[in-house]
């Protein structure tokens, strides 16, 4: 298991073919073979790009997912899209999914998705994401009580695991975005810690749980600490300042921080003393040995592609070079 | 030009944007690929429109737009004319949809007029209606670019407004009485200080024109600025409501609303037309509460219909007519 992780957090942008083949695919022009042809084109090209930044895990690119839940609705029983959303603060929308009823598993998408990608990286670390329980719940419509509908969709993720065991997902990462969302309350970290100690008890490779698009409020700093993961991924790259206090005047356990430095949400291209100066204020707060790892902000879908691959770039040069500072 | 009176109470209107005619998809990818001049192009987006106006008219709508047909997207449209900003590479709105990301990079200033044109045409031939003067808000435009050149957001938005205020006052000087400014940005950070960000621009923005001046705003929590929306000068918020199944009401009655009041009563993102009685129950849910009169509420969409297919948006039109005119007669206005 690697000690300091330098990853990219989530999603790439689709290319300009990319995007003509989900809209040739979409009406019908392209068979399902023939856009599977162009799809893994491109993901094996960003893998190589991740794997040549050396980055320490490979993350799936995610290039024919709409959004982060589309995946898991398409292929569930009892859930279906309604309309468009914004997510969080983005520019971005979301189809909300509503849940008629409990649901039920149609297909694996974890397991297809580790297939496909230790196909194209059979030798390398691989990092698999999902959305976070919580996240997924409160950001859906449904009559069904949402505790217990984080709860349905933990079951889920943990048959998806077991499944997809033999496909060895080295990193699990748990996108909780709702946690620092300004209507989060400490209930949901509560039931978020309950959902992570499900997973934890199917899963043996390393469980990150990311949080980003914001801040912890008020008696959610507290629960911080109470979440049950020795990984947390979190952006300094909006509210460094900030961060930096909750995480002085909090304690947050053992916990290792995946610490995002490189802004994926915008196009300057940070330099290695700006991003060198954010963790060396984290080492100053948390301590050296409490560094985990850096990554992006947040996916990276939100930038223009040839944006994308230079940030990942960097990341990989600054985090190999931050690694070995921090190891000298 | 004919003239039209406004009725005194439950104005109908719309937030702006209409479904892209073939005529003017056809002039965006032509002058995309530099095929055709911009006076080419706008003469050519004229026919889409008079589509547009004409199917105001024939739903009745009161105070009309000009459907923002030359408008490839609400952002781009103002960076393109703009001074300081490059049109940059694709990014995703949602599924599929992507659009080219504005680039800041020098001073942001004022070059010519942007939407005058549009609008003034529009105006031309409305037949009396009044036309709204809608452009996108500082705020908007900032937070939908990427800013390579300014080291502050309040720089940038501050120059921003400048510059469109320059575009306002030209509307304003060839007549424009209803001046719309979209602010669908502002909802996805509903803090106190990002709300004084876009105060203090609008109050560059708009102090001392003579005209309506109203605030757009879409989707999001907005009930936690409400109170520093109030203190915005405009006359008028223009908010979805529908969308969001009426969850702001109770938290206008809490802040004391007391300005005109935009009142978004059918769903841009269904497809589903909402009937006479669902908007005339929406009309009163919100009369119940007493804070404002049929006087300061206009009916309209949550937001601009130009996802929707035309035969959908024209009878989500149709159905807010009847439902103010049946209105009008119920509370005495008829």
């Amino acid at each position: 298991m690697s000690e300091f992780e330098v990853y990219v957090l989530g999603a790439y942008p689709r290319s300009a073919q990319i995007r003509k083949a989900v809209r040739d695919y979409d009406e019908g022009k392209l068979t399902d073979l023939e856009f599977q042809v162009v799809l893994q084109r491109e993901v094996a090209y960003l893998c190589g790009i991740q794997r040549g930044a050396g980055l320490t895990a490979i993350q799936d690119p995610l290039l024919e997912v709409q959004d982060i839940f589309r995946p898991f609705i398409e292929s569930w029983r009892n859930v279906s899209v309604d309309g468009l959303l914004r997510y969080f603060d983005n520019n971005f929308f979301y189809r909300v999914p509503v849940f008629s009823d409990r649901p039920d598993i149609q297909r694996m998408v974890l397991t297809r998705r580790a297939r496909s990608l230790r196909q194209i990286v059979p030798d390398y670390r691989i990092k698999m994401i999902v959305p976070g329980p919580v996240t997924f719940s409160y950001l859906s419509r449904t009559d069904i009580d949402k505790r217990e509908l984080a709860h349905e969709i933990t079951r889920i993720y943990t048959i998806e695991l077991e499944n997809a065991s033999s496909y060895r997902i080295d990193i699990l990462q748990v996108d909780e975005p709702f946690l620092l969302d300004i209507d989060a309350a400490p209930e949901h970290y509560d039931l978020a810690s309950e959902c992570l100690r499900e997973l934890k008890r199917v899963f043996n490779g390393k469980l990150v749980l990311a949080l980003y698009f914001g801040l912890p409020r008020g008696e959610c700093v507290k629960k911080l600490n109470d979440l049950p993961v020795e990984y947390v991924s979190l952006s300094l790259v909006e509210y460094p300042e900030r961060w930096l206090s909750i995480l002085r005047a909090t304690d947050i356990g053992d916990k290792k921080v995946i610490v995002g430095v490189v802004d994926g949400r915008d196009i300057r291209i940070e330099t290695y003393d700006e991003v060198k100066r954010l963790v060396s204020k984290l080492c100053e707060v948390i301590g050296k040995e409490r560094i985990g790892g850096v990554t992006t902000s947040t996916w990276l879908d939100m930038i223009p592609l040839s944006y994308a691959i230079s940030k990942t770039i960097i990341l990989g040069q600054y985090g190999l070079r931050l690694r070995e500072e921090l190891h000298r | 030009m004919t003239s039209y009176t406004l009725p005194k109470a439950f104005i109908t209107t719309v937030v702006g944007s209409y479904p892209k005619f073939p005529e003017a998809k056809d002039a965006l990818e032509r002058r995309k690929r530099n095929e055709i001049s911009e006076e080419e192009f706008r003469k050519a987006c004229r026919v889409a429109i008079e589509k547009v106006v004409r199917d105001y008219l024939d739903a009745g709508i009161d105070l009309i737009s000009d459907g923002e047909q030359t408008r490839e997207d609400m952002v781009v449209f103002f960076a393109e004319r703009l001074k300081g900003f490059e049109i940059g590479d694709w990014v995703r709105i949602f599924d599929n949809m992507y659009f080219r990301k504005p680039v800041v990079k020098d001073k942001i200033e004022f070059v010519s007029p942007m939407a005058v044109e549009d609008w003034e045409y529009a105006q031309s031939i409305s037949q009396g209606r009044p036309v709204k003067f809608i452009i996108t808000g500082p705020y908007t435009i900032l937070d939908w670019s990427f800013n390579l050149y300014y080291k502050s957001r309040e720089d940038l938005i501050m120059d921003l407004a400048r510059a469109l205020r320059k575009e306002i006052e030209e509307a304003v000087r060839r007549g424009a009485k209803f001046v719309q400014i979209d602010e669908p940005a502002l909802s996805t950070r509903p803090y106190p200080e990002e709300a004084q960000l876009l105060r203090d621009a609008l109050r560059e923005m708009l102090h001392g024109l003579d005209c309506k001046k109203i605030l757009h705003i879409c989707f999001g929590r907005l009930e936690k600025i409400i109170p520093h929306l109030l203190e915005y000068p405009v006359d008028q918020l223009d908010l979805e409501f529908k969308n969001s199944n009426f969850r702001l009401l109770p938290f206008l009655k809490e802040y004391g609303y007391n300005k005109e009041l935009g009142y978004g009563v059918v769903d841009v993102h269904s497809l589903r037309v909402e009937t006479v009685k669902e908007i005339k129950d929406a009309v009163y849910m919100l009369l119940k509460l007493d804070i404002i009169g049929p006087e300061k509420i206009y009916l309209d969409p949550d937001c601009g219909l130009k996802r929707l297919p035309r035969e959908i948006a024209i009878e989500k039109l149709r159905n807010i007519v009847r439902a103010a005119k049946e209105l009008r007669k119920e509370y005495g206005y008829e």
